[in-house]
């Protein structure tokens, strides 16, 4: 029997998660028996359940023994585990709506969040959800919200730099594990950013009250204590302030790539490309999918119509955003869109660099996307095409790439202002190397452009 | 004699003391997370201003509520 403790659950001492031969299962601890008894019995985690807000759970027999359990418990899969450095805005935002959201539910059925983090929610469906089953506990009347730190300095903080400062700062999460300091917020953020009252009062109010109280007496606390109707106006000032955050609109290269930027394409060829796509992945129907360098979603929604779970990776956090927007008005399930550069993936981070694991070793899909991608990899980037052939055989047993050769009028931009250093990059390199990992099961040329299209499977076991 | 009693009822009384001391403290069973000293005092500062914001507003909700045609209400996002 196979039992890995997941080695981000360490913090909360209610319970843990662990892996027993690929079920994930919780751990609930005797020390948090009262609580779980209270979410159960108090209906909150029936209304909570039924709004797809939170994670449904089964409890099975326990055959662990591991030490002071209450109870095990089996919550629904969640097809990929991802986090806040890897959403674009909207994602946050979203996360950050619902965890306010699920605190006022929770205060109606007497109780609260004990945490408010952003690692405690994924994407299930195109929607988030909570996936902590332990952050409740009984509501206690007159106490200030213990999470409020925690929720301004992990969600509010890289939504308001987001929103005001520059998009790309969403990845300050990633360095900053525990939550952006509220004193660098302030630095960070422009002037007309401080008139927004969310963000006089929660970070730069709360930060200032950060710096000068670092000391409290028991007869403070009783003294003044912090009513209901506060909590829920504390909580409704979070959320109708996030609600009014839009992302800082920048029009990048990728965001109108296909209308604006893109003479290589005929109406045609893209005909031609989406109906080889469609074509392989409904013969080889892979279980899921990762769409790299997917820029709106536009070939994902392909997959995804065709039930396959699909990853739609950019490294434009603006196109993931139009990406992950059209999936909310569209009620789309089956896409999840993650803003990660694949040149330099999310890495190992957190407590022992195992906390929060690497992109790369959580990335399993059973076929990979790859369009209009490696010219950028191999050119822009310098990645020699053995390099590429070797990422893709590691991560994927079916892949449809797309070979763009150097008379491509983007690969011609791309060369326009260096030195053509790149004697191999051509079609014959390019099969040779693919071919010492992959056969090719189907090779397309589109007509009107040079590009070629490949179906290959791998010819090992990944 | 008399010093050996008076030295086990101030014991006692000590140990009345710490038990006394022990139960009155507040019960943060399951607070693992660190509030953060500012951030607790903070929340305690605007209490009113929150409180009264709220309760503001849950009054005008109340009096938009009596007016409004019940038949025709749908559940919201936010009574998810």
């Amino acid at each position: 029997m196979k039992i890995d403790k997941n080695p981000s659950s360490f913090r909360d001492p209610s319970g843990f998660v662990f892996s027993d031969q690929n079920t994930i299962l919780r751990q609930i601890s005797t020390y948090y028996k009262k609580n779980y008894q209270l979410l159960k019995s108090s209906g909150l985690y029936e209304k909570l359940v039924e709004a797809k807000l939170l994670i449904p759970h089964s409890e099975v027999p326990d055959t662990f023994n591991f030490p002071e359990t209450y109870k095990i418990i089996k919550p629904l899969k969640i097809p990929f585990i991802s986090y806040p450095y890897e959403w674009c805005f909207s994602q946050l935002k979203d996360a950050a709506l619902l965890t306010l959201h699920i605190q006022k539910k929770a205060l109606q059925f007497g109780m609260s969040l004990k945490d408010a983090t952003p690692y405690n929610i994924q994407f299930l469906e195109g929607k988030p959800i909570l996936m902590d089953t332990l952050s409740f506990e009984k509501y206690e009347e007159g106490k200030p919200w213990v999470p409020y730190r925690q929720f301004c300095e992990q969600f509010l903080a890289p939504l308001s730099l987001m929103a005001y400062t520059n998009i790309t700062l969403g990845k300050l999460t990633q360095e900053y594990v525990s939550g952006i300091p509220l004193d660098l917020t302030e630095q960070l953020l422009p002037l007309p950013s401080k008139l927004n009252p969310l963000v006089l009062i929660h970070l730069l109010l709360h930060g200032k009250s950060q710096k000068n109280y670092t000391r409290i007496s028991k007869k403070q606390k009783e003294d003044h204590a912090f009513s209901r109707n506060a909590l829920s106006g504390l909580i409704d000032s979070l959320y109708n302030g996030i609600k009014g955050l839009h992302p800082k609109s920048v029009k990048t290269v990728w965001t109108h790539y296909y209308e604006d930027y893109h003479p290589s394409y005929t109406k045609k060829s893209r005909t031609e490309k989406k109906e080889f796509v469609e074509k392989y992945l409904k013969i080889n129907r892979p279980g899921n999918l990762c769409d790299i360098g997917a820029n709106t979603g536009e070939y994902s929604q392909i997959a995804a119509k065709n039930g396959i779970v699909t990853l739609s990776l950019d490294n434009d956090p603006t196109a993931v955003e139009q990406n992950y927007n059209r999936i909310q008005q569209n009620g789309e399930k089956n896409i999840l869109p993650l803003w990660i550069d694949i040149l330099n993936p999310s890495p190992s981070i957190g407590w022992q660099n195992t906390e929060r694991s690497s992109f790369l070793s959580r990335l399993q899909p059973d076929a990979i996307l790859a369009l209009a991608l490696i010219h950028h990899l191999a050119i822009t980037n310098n990645v020699p095409l053995s390099f590429l052939a070797d990422f893709f055989s590691r991560h994927c047993r079916l892949l449809i790439i797309e070979f763009i050769p150097k008379s491509d009028p983007q690969v011609q931009k791309l060369l326009q202002n260096r030195k053509d250093i790149f004697i191999d990059y051509d079609q014959n390199s390019f099969e040779k190397e693919f071919s010492r990992y992959f056969k090719t099961r189907e090779k397309l040329p589109l007509s009107a452009c040079s590009r070629i299209m490949y179906c290959m499977e791998n010819k090992g076991t990944v | 004699m008399i010093q050996k009693i008076t030295d086990s009822r101030i014991l006692k009384l000590i140990l009345f003391g710490i038990l006394i001391y022990f139960f009155s403290l507040p019960k943060h069973a399951h607070a693992y997370l660190d509030p953060g000293t500012g951030s607790y005092i903070f929340q305690i500062i605007l209490a009113g201003l929150f409180g009264s914001i709220f309760f503001l507003k849950s009054g005008i909700k109340k009096i938009k509520g009596l007016f409004k045609d019940k038949s025709v209400e749908k559940e919201t996002d936010e009574d998810r």
